[in-house]
């Protein structure tokens, strides 16, 4: 079972066969985990929009068209975290809780810590378009073609926002770093 | 070319996605542009710290959660009748909770008598079959799990089901003839003999004994059919008897056994 | 020639170093650590989320200068760590061979704490776990078992050999089970923990220090050697069945 993709589950899903549904958590859970943590620092919330992730999978499996089914999920994804923003904007997300959270220092890693949490704080200055761009193309390796597919863009488009999502975030990130040493 | 073009193009180069001309136009420029440089490097670090950033592992819950959602939408497909399963505002935290809200509500009825006596008894017939209904979806949502400890769990829940439909017995069955950890199947044999009534059940714990190779299940399967005085498991138990592997002790339980039967 | 010898000399040196470095995998994203193997298996805990084999405590390898240079082909699986073990990740399961050729000797891994520990022996070999406060799986196909300082939840099986189960706390979350063929089943935990108990000892007798309040149950089997009963008003249910030796029940002292 494991080595059919995921499209070839997802069509077996469709067909009715739902313990094929387990592969895909399998392989995506962690992953979408991951960007909805990213995208609100939160991870209870983090935790319920992974699981609505996949009860949306299931639910709408008969809409699912033959596409690439990471484009496909990571779409769904993308608008629950979406419909969290409208609930909540900026100022709540980063409350003092989440901010202790986001930045607390795990013993057990060894990479110079400091660095991440300033790479932590400067991802927070930048917008939602441009933080989701980051996450899915630098933090999570997606393709710029599928990022395109998952935004709903052109190939063009989301290079070009790539490249000022970066160079933002480089500049938010060095500002900070000049900061300290002062 | 200027410094703009080239900065735009750095990001690029960084991830080898230039041709071969523009790649020779950034190597070249940056040989001479000290400003480019500097952002280069600076780009080199921020992808450096961005892939020091560790994936966080959700809490086990969320399998758990999610197991127990998809066992309710499999059981939703058969039955046919969609059930609404939709978490409202947070997703269900725990099919435990639930079970327990629902066992607490059953006590309030008990308790309250407001309302006549028809009404309450159809509530509390509807609220068993909730019951019975939360238990079979974490039954089967934990059975196949990697954990032996959530799998004797999950027949443990069996067990307290007071009629488990047929798919309940057919994964108990399952468990009996075939887990990693003979723990398991014990207590999967065990659940079964609460239901040894149940034709299906009682025809798969005899099929089992013949079969079986373990001493302690076939010391249980023993123990089980004697007690429901199940006759057909005396050609079983001779042939036990006749075996030359069947180690001394075995033999001794199986004639004091033996006894109580014929 | 006084030059070659200092070469071969150097050489000598660096595989001995090279061969004598620890093996340690990081568990970032594991849930929970298979292991089996041919020989006494050795599980401690470590205050870092690593899987570690200390060269200290498990590198042996007498026919190294043989086959230095050569890689060993075996039917039996790859030594990837130069410890005669085999180590596979397989989604967040981390798994672990020992191989054949350990048959002689221990197999000593630190893992964190709290992780999920399934251990096999396969034959004539001992198990020792001590420190962990997570789920602990043990199958033992001929030998003694010794579970120490562990809060469960356990699922225990021993086939031939005793096995000794110490709880320092008693986790009330999952039911467990101890199960074993021959030889005695010793549990101890501590005097004020709550646990329901059913033992079967077909062939064998069950001792205990600990108050039980034996519970009549209809679905309990009519044989007599069958116990159910609460500790301490009764909680986290716990199956004990051996077929021929005795059951011990202690309080912890």
């Amino acid at each position: 079972m494991k080595t059919l993709t995921d499209e070839e589950l997802m069509e077996l899903i469709v067909g009715g066969n739902l313990d094929m549904m387990r592969h895909l958590f399998q392989r995506y859970h962690i992953k979408i985990y991951n960007f909805c943590w990213q995208m609100t620092k939160d991870k209870d919330l983090s935790k319920d929009i992974t699981q609505e992730v996949f009860y949306k999978v299931i639910k709408h499996r008969k809409t699912y068209r033959q596409n690439k089914f990471s484009s496909w999920i990571y779409a769904i994804a993308r608008n629950l975290c979406k419909d969290h923003y409208k609930i909540l904007n900026k100022t709540e997300r980063l409350n003092d809780k989440n901010l202790k959270d986001t930045y607390s220092i795990n013993d057990n890693r060894s990479e110079p810590l400091g660095n991440i949490s300033q790479l932590n704080f400067a991802l927070d200055q930048l917008s939602n378009s441009d933080r989701e761009l980051i996450v899915m193309g630098k933090y999570q390796g997606l393709k710029y073609y599928e990022i395109a597919k998952i935004t709903d863009s052109t190939l063009g488009a989301v290079k070009t926002k790539m490249h000022r999502a970066m160079q933002k975030l480089k500049d938010s990130y060095f500002l900070k770093t000049k900061h300290h040493e002062l | 070319m200027n410094c703009k073009d080239i900065v735009n193009l750095i990001n690029d180069y960084k991830y080898n996605n230039l041709d071969y001309t523009n790649k020779t136009l950034v190597e070249e420029h940056l040989k001479s542009c000290s400003s480019c440089t500097q952002i280069h490097q600076e780009f080199i670090h921020l992808i450096d710290t961005i892939n020091q950033v560790q994936e966080e592992l959700p809490d086990k819950d969320l399998e758990l959660n999610f197991n127990a959602m998809l066992a309710k939408e499999k059981l939703a497909l058969k039955t046919s009748k969609s059930i609404a399963f939709k978490p409202k505002k947070k997703v269900l935290k725990s099919i435990l909770q639930v079970a327990a809200t629902i066992l607490l509500m059953i006590s309030c009825y008990v308790l309250g008598s407001y309302k006549d006596r028809a009404s309450k008894a159809k509530e509390i017939a509807f609220l068993k079959q909730e019951k019975t209904e939360m238990q079979t979806v974490a039954t089967l949502s934990l059975i196949d799990n990697e954990s032996a400890s959530k799998r004797l769990q999950a027949v443990s829940y069996a067990k307290d089901i007071a009629q488990p439909n047929n798919e309940i017995l057919s994964v108990l069955i399952a468990k009996m003839k075939n887990d990693k950890h003979t723990n398991v199947r014990l207590a999967a044999t065990n659940a079964l003999a609460k239901f040894a009534k149940n034709t299906m059940v009682r025809q798969a714990l005899i099929k089992a004994l013949k079969t079986e190779e373990n001493a302690n299940m076939q010391i249980e399967l023993i123990q089980i059919l004697v007690d429901i005085e199940e006759k057909q498991v005396i050609p079983s138990m001779e042939k036990l008897l006749q075996n030359k592997e069947t180690p001394n002790y075995i033999k001794d339980h199986i004639k004091l056994e033996l006894k109580q039967i014929i | 020639m006084k030059n070659k010898i200092f070469t071969t000399f150097a050489l000598l040196i660096i595989t001995a170093t090279a061969f004598a470095q620890d093996y340690s995998m990081s568990l970032k994203g594991i849930t929970k650590v298979i292991i089996s193997s041919e020989t006494t298996i050795v599980v401690k805990p470590h205050d870092s989320i690593t899987f570690l084999m200390k060269a200290s405590e498990n590198y042996r390898n007498p026919n190294a200068e043989k086959s230095k240079g050569l890689k060993k082909i075996s039917g039996s699986g790859d030594d990837n760590t130069n410890y005669g073990v085999e180590v596979i990740k397989e989604g967040t399961l981390l798994i672990v061979k020992g191989l054949r050729e350990r048959r002689a000797s221990n197999l000593v891994i630190h893992l964190p704490k709290n992780m999920n520990i399934s251990v096999e022996s396969l034959a004539n070999n001992e198990i020792y776990i001590d420190g962990f406060s997570a789920e602990v799986e043990t199958i033992n196909h001929h030998g003694e078992t010794l579970l120490a300082n562990i809060n469960g939840p356990i699922v225990a099986e021993n086939g031939n050999g005793n096995i000794t189960v110490i709880f320092s706390t008693l986790n009330q979350l999952y039911p467990m089970s101890i199960v074993a063929d021959n030889g005695d089943i010793d549990i101890r935990m501590p005097q004020d923990a709550s646990a329901t108990i059913i033992s079967k000892t077909p062939r064998g007798e069950f001792y205990s220090d600990f108050d039980i309040e034996v519970i009549n149950e209809s679905s309990i089997q009519k044989n007599k050697r069958s116990v159910k009963g609460k500790i301490n008003k009764g909680g986290v249910e716990i199956s004990i069945q051996n077929l021929k030796g005795n059951i011990y029940l202690r309080q912890l002292k």
